[in-house]
């Protein structure tokens, strides 16, 4: 009995780990040696390199030039070298996690990339929208002394009150 | 009274390519700030955590700013 529910879970093809696809982002960071007229050949490349992995895009941005935040080092043909800047773009997709893995080896292989990070994500964007500074609190104590300043101001009335301040 | 940025801006993942964000969130030598200056939840500050360390990793943000 126990032996062939466990069989019928084992033939359960939903439980299959090849089979579950999964969310994946790719963020990445290209050599800065790539002329910026050859930028857009190489992202095309790479993105077609990962489509025949098995990848279903959902969301990507162009790379940017960026001043990294610290020197980087990578060996590329035997050779280490250090980088201050690079392209930095991220590709959104969908693929098995078998898939996954697969693109995970021959992103590690890339030699046109400094740095790479793979992660699992969600299909809805994950970038927040811009907002001011500052939270609700301090926003209310800003405007309430406007409103005050705000009103009409009749100027016998401030005599009066400054009258019966004096007396 | 302690209020969650995230909770209270209905950010549900934080994104570790968002530095402007994650800056808000760290000290002037780069260093994450604790629970008690951030006042953000404990999940959501794992959560934090988490991205400003991948951004870290991608050379987003720095690892110690002098």
């Amino acid at each position: 009995m126990l032996m062939a529910k466990i069989k019928e879970v084992v033939a359960d093809p939903s439980l299959d780990t090849d089979t579950k696809s999964s969310i994946y982002e790719v963020g990445y960071i290209m050599v800065p040696s790539i002329p910026e007229e050859n930028l857009g050949g190489e992202v095309s490349s790479f993105k077609d390199s990962l489509a025949d992995m098995g990848a279903t895009f959902i969301s990507d941005e162009y790379p940017k030039m960026l001043e990294l935040a610290y020197e980087m080092s990578r060996s590329i043909q035997n050779k280490k070298q250090k980088f201050s800047y690079g392209y930095f773009g991220w590709v959104k997709f969908e693929c098995s996690t078998h898939a996954g893995k697969i693109i995970k080896d021959a992103l590690d292989k890339n030699e046109k990339l400094v740095r790479y990070l793979m992660i699992k994500t969600v299909r809805e964007s994950t970038m927040s929208s811009k907002r001011p500074y500052g939270n609700k609190d301090g926003y209310k104590r800003r405007s309430s002394p406007k409103a005050e300043d705000s009103l009409p101001i009749n100027e016998e009335t401030i005599d009066k009150e400054i009258e019966a301040l004096v007396v | 009274m302690k209020q969650d940025y995230f909770s209270s801006n209905n950010i549900k993942h934080i994104d570790y390519k968002d530095t402007e964000l994650l800056r808000r969130f760290l000290t002037p030598s780069a260093r994450m700030q604790s629970r008690r200056r951030t006042d953000v939840t404990s999940k959501n500050q794992r959560k934090l955590a988490i991205a400003i360390k991948r951004s870290r990793f991608m050379g987003l943000l720095p690892y110690i700013a002098k």
